[in-house]
């Protein structure tokens, strides 16, 4: 049975293809919001809030097909709720461990995962949302625009923030490195 | 210097690092959740048969309007006057009335779970209590007041995930809670997600004594298992309405603004 005759059956009550369903995708949901978040219990609320509000909103997907693009719609909203209760008792943040060597770039400098890290977590949740569905699910801003809701101009303008933001920490991080022979 | 056309790989390379696998207690609970969690009704799509059926349909509609009419009607005579509220949800603790006979006959029991009322049902997990690795101090002030203990509080405005809330706890002397904390020698409190069913990922929650220190609430955060710098903090709150509504009077580093009795 398709991911689309899941969707149908679902959409009629049945939890057990629900249940599949949910299996089918919740890997790739869990990725993106752990991505988002950068934070595993985070994710797991979020993902979680997320895979509950499909089902009880998925009587009113018109289209099936439409399935996974509507389901990020409902994971990033989820997210974006997740990440406003950071500030309360969640310091629990997991921290990828180590310093690793990381992405050389086109002139061989070498990124770790703390910078890039450092620099993600001076983003909001709208901002991070929409770098992780361009550059991790490699939607356009137009496919961008459409799984969010919003304007392509705001998705463009998010990505071109964002990307500054991230640049200007990676370079700052550069700079003392340089000055000490490091590159 | 990274520049706009290196700054892509690095983000997908970064980000196609790690291979994500949600745990199998995520979608557990999920699908614990489905049988309480109703489906928001599907639009109805216009059909070419809807056409043939539809004076169909308007006949059948008429005629339960004119029986509900008159089933409604009837009532009215018989004498039933106004709707019938639900009775509030009951505080453990607090002092009640002997029950009435009910007029008719009860209804059954929704399976809907009410966020943050922390009213799941009888068979669901709770949240076990928490045993200190080391003695905690003796709290100043005085236990809580009898018309304290037991009220249940959502955070103010609520703070919800799914169909579950953070849900402030009074508890007695010789609750559960507070024995594992003071050996029954003090009234406690727990924040906690509730329902908590099968297990919030962010419990055990918040824990510790609650005391009456000249007048206020003293909430002391002795046990924040997920943010141990919070560990030792106390907030203090005025206890307004009659116990209805918890207002902090410091500024609760650690703790919520307000709280609202259920």
């Amino acid at each position: 049975m398709d991911l689309t005759d899941l969707v149908s059956r679902a959409q009629d009550g049945d939890e057990q293809a629900f249940a599949a369903l949910a299996l089918a995708v919740g890997n790739r949901l869990h990725a993106v919001s752990k991505r988002i978040l950068r934070d595993a219990d985070l994710a797991e609320d979020a993902t979680q809030q997320a895979l509950l509000s499909i089902w009880r909103e998925l009587p009113q997907l018109r289209d099936p097909e439409r399935f996974e693009a509507w389901a990020y719609r409902v994971l990033v909203r989820a997210c974006y709720s997740e990440g406003k209760r950071t500030r309360r008792w969640a310091p629990n943040l997991h921290l990828l461990p180590d310093a690793v060597a990381y992405a050389p770039d086109a002139h061989g400098a070498v990124y770790d995962r703390d910078q890039l890290e450092r620099g993600f977590r001076r983003l909001s949740v709208e901002h991070r949302a929409v770098l992780v569905l361009h550059y991790y699910l490699d939607q356009t801003p137009d496919e961008i625009a459409a799984t969010l809701g919003i304007p392509p101009g705001t998705v463009r303008s998010r990505l071109f923030y964002a990307a500054r933001t991230m640049r200007a920490v990676l370079e700052a991080d550069e700079r003392p490195r340089a000055s000490e022979g490091v590159r | 210097m990274t520049t706009n056309n290196d700054f892509g790989p690095v983000m997908r390379s970064w980000f196609a690092d790690d291979i994500e696998v949600l745990p199998d207690r995520v979608l557990d609970a999920v699908l614990a959740d489905l049988p309480v969690t109703r489906q928001q009704r599907r639009r109805t799509p216009w059909r070419p048969l809807a056409r043939v059926f539809a004076p169909m349909a308007f006949a059948a509609a008429a005629l339960v309007l004119v029986v509900g009419g008159l089933a409604f009607l009837a009532d009215r005579q018989g004498g039933i006057g106004g709707p019938v509220s639900p009775p509030p949800p009951s505080i453990a603790g607090s002092p009640s009335p002997e029950p009435t006979p009910a007029p008719s006959p009860t209804p059954e029991p929704s399976p809907t779970v009410v966020p943050g009322y922390g009213s799941a049902p009888p068979d669901w997990a709770t949240n076990p209590p928490v045993v200190p690795a080391t003695p905690l101090p003796s709290p100043t002030g005085s236990p809580l007041p009898d018309s304290l203990v037991g009220r249940l509080y959502n955070v103010d405005p609520p703070v919800e995930s799914g169909s579950q809330a953070l849900v402030l706890t009074l508890r007695a002397a010789d609750d559960p809670q507070c024995t594992a904390l003071y050996g029954g020698a003090s009234t406690c409190f727990t924040i906690l997600w509730s329902p908590n069913y099968p297990r919030h990922a962010q419990d055990p929650g918040v824990r510790g004594p609650a005391r009456i220190v000249d007048g206020r609430l003293v909430l002391g955060f002795a046990i924040v298992p997920n943010d141990p710098a919070c560990e030792a903090t106390t907030s203090t709150y005025a206890v307004l309405k009659g116990g209805d509504s918890l207002v902090a009077i410091d500024a609760p580093a650690c703790s919520f603004g307000s709280f609202v009795a259920h």
